[in-house]
């Protein structure tokens, strides 16, 4: 090792480099593969902060990855990594790639690899070794970087993964199905490391098709539908975006029938279910449900013990936005 | 969190070294690749096997060593009319290297395990898109992956006759082999060195083309058995002999490094040899180059 690491995060950010405002930029990019449009007049903004990148197969989701990354070349508009050209290999240095891939090279050990990889980047192997055994200690390999990655376990392999893309000190970084065969505890640890990467001038776009994973991970979401930006933004804000669209809420309350009775009466209702236990209201969005849900709620003593929103999840709003 | 040490330690690393450094990654993993399993040291050993048979003979020739038969010191050295037994000449070098038996096969042992698997490993493990977004061009890649593989390969086709030459010109009486043979020796290297370059090429050619690594050692090894057979079948059958070098890709390379050496050869066509290994190494490339572009190979 050649320098010791800072004793704290707080030392970290304070002696870290200002971040470019900008991590990755669109502007009006469309891409064709002969006479087809694989993206169409994408604008993207993503500054440091963590993005979602949100569509169904052959929608341009790989094709937007690749462009982001510097592999493919726009038809037209351009695309900028920290306001670089992307295709320009000074871009190439700011950016973390961790792809969607099972095997890695097997006979090699995860610091091997980290380190090999570093050395794409012109780094000396004895600096590559040392950086690839700090990102790797870091992610919570420290006892196993010596071992051949034939060895690890499907989390292992996602953290060396995530470890290549992040070793050089990239300020954008590409996750491409990052909790991909992750156990609940290994999935919740990496979301903490991907959540802290924007506090250090990292900006994350991240491509995953659970969607449950995207919200708790990402700040705003960017979905693409026929190679399009179909919409961008927080999840909530999206899903404000669709007046039109009933929200449905599951009260639970301790005699059904009576707020069902109750419910049908109020404005903003627009259908009640009756569930077993619980009613499934459907409203139009507006403020009045909840209104006089607090009423009742007031002159009904433990009546309503629960209110879920049943569809302010991302998986709504896509379904909601593709119809 | 340590990416604000990751950053700061960079030092701009990234964006000053030279595309050359980059590759040299990329040529020492290719290099070291064989010598990190047993199999592969054993294999490299093995190999080395024609060439140890030669430095045995060179030492009974010299006086080194004297076992064996009576007379077997006289017997190796009287034999004029066999160029490939005279170690004052370059065939003796060439052979171990340029003969069907032991040379080919052991260069195809080793061409297979070094070159042939190389390209189609990492389109399997989807290494290549690691390599592209690190700012490694596909020439680049392919370039590294032919230099790393030919440094192995003529570890035992141009570095071990060359040796044997050495070893020669100090164990003989005087300096006359050194003297008169240090130009023929230097074309016999150089001759080597072409034909391991456009054999390793093939080869890697074949890597780009396959899709996974057992297909491309198979038909590494087809390429160079049938194309032999080939030619020995159209010889044979048009009592044509030139025809061999003008069909098998071993006897073309052979043909070709002992044309530059300037050994002693008949029956062949150095021609129709340059064809067909232009020919073969055209057809690859053209095979070969969609096959690394990005959008090929990230499908």
């Amino acid at each position: 090792m050649t320098d010791p690491l800072p004793s704290s995060d707080a030392a970290a950010a304070a002696a870290a480099p200002p971040a470019p405002s900008l991590a990755l930029e669109f502007q009006r990019v469309s891409k064709w593969y002969g006479a087809i449009s694989a993206l169409s007049d994408v604008s993207l903004r993503i500054g440091c902060e963590i993005v979602g990148l949100v569509g169904r197969s052959g929608v341009g989701k790989s094709t937007l990855m690749k462009l982001a990354v510097g592999l493919l070349q726009p038809s037209q508009g351009s695309v900028r990594i920290c306001g670089i050209p992307a295709d320009r290999r000074a871009a190439r240095a700011e950016v973390g790639f961790c792809p969607d891939t099972e095997r890695l090279l097997e006979p090699l050990s995860g610091v091997q690899f980290v380190a090999w990889m570093l050395r794409h980047h012109g780094f000396s192997l004895a600096a590559a070794r040392d950086r690839a055994r700090t990102v790797l200690a870091d992610l919570g390999l420290a006892s196993h970087m010596e071992r051949p990655i034939r060895e690890y376990s499907k989390g292992m392999r996602q953290r060396v993964r995530l470890a290549q893309a992040l070793a050089h000190g990239p300020r954008f970084v590409l996750l491409d199905e990052p909790m991909t065969g992750l156990d609940p505890i290994a999935r919740r640890e990496l979301i903490e490391r991907i959540r802290a990467l924007p506090a250090h001038g990292v900006g994350v776009l991240v491509s995953s098709h659970v969607l449950q994973e995207l919200q708790d991970l990402v700040d705003r979401v960017v979905m693409l539908h026929q190679g399009r930006v179909l919409a961008e933004g927080r999840v909530a804000e999206l899903r404000d975006q669709l007046p039109r669209q009933p929200h449905r809420v599951r009260v639970i309350a301790a005699d059904p029938r009576r707020f069902a009775a109750i419910a049908v009466t109020w404005s903003g209702v627009v259908g009640v279910r009756l569930d077993r236990d619980a009613v499934e209201v459907s409203i139009d969005g507006g403020p009045a449900f909840y209104d006089a849900l607090t009423e009742l709620g007031a002159t009904w003593p433990n009546g309503i013990q629960e209110v879920v929103a049943l569809d302010d999840d991302l998986a709504s709003v896509f379904g909601y936005l593709i119809g | 969190m340590i990416h604000d040490w990751l950053r700061e330690q960079q030092n701009g690393a990234a964006t000053t070294r030279s595309t050359w450094s980059r590759l040299r990654a990329l040529v020492d993993f290719e290099f070291r690749a064989l010598f990190r399993s047993r199999w592969g040291v054993a294999v490299f050993c093995l190999c080395l096997f024609p060439g140890l048979g030669r430095l045995v003979m060179l030492a009974i020739m010299f006086g080194v060593v004297n076992f064996g038969p009576v007379g077997l010191r006289n017997r190796l050295q009287g034999r004029p009319e066999l160029p490939t037994l005279d170690p004052w000449r370059v065939d003796f070098y060439l052979e171990p290297v340029l003969s069907v038996v032991p040379g080919m096969v052991f260069a195809l042992l080793l061409t297979s395990l070094v070159v042939a698997r190389t390209i189609a490993r990492d389109r399997i493990a989807n290494s290549l898109e690691l390599y592209w977004t690190r700012g490694i061009s596909p020439a680049g890649y392919a370039f590294a992956k032919w230099l790393g593989g030919f440094l192995v390969i003529a570890l035992v086709t141009v570095a071990v006759p060359a040796v044997l030459w050495l070893t020669a010109a100090f164990l003989a009486d005087d300096w006359s082999l050194l003297l008169s043979g240090a130009f023929d020796m230097a074309r016999a290297v150089f001759g080597l060195a072409v034909v391991t370059a456009v054999w390793t090429a093939i080869c890697l050619g074949l890597s780009i083309v396959c899709g996974t690594p057992n297909a491309a050692m198979v038909a590494w090894s087809m390429l160079l058995f049938g194309s032999t057979a080939v030619g020995a079948v159209f010889a044979n059958a048009l009592h044509q002999p030139w025809l061999r070098s003008c069909f098998s890709i071993w006897e073309a390379g052979a043909v070709c490094a002992r044309a530059i050496a300037g050994a002693s050869q008949r029956d062949v066509s150095v021609a129709g040899a340059a064809a067909t290994l232009a020919t073969t190494l055209g057809v690859l490339f053209l095979l070969a180059r969609p096959r690394l572009r990005i959008t090929e190979a990230l499908r």
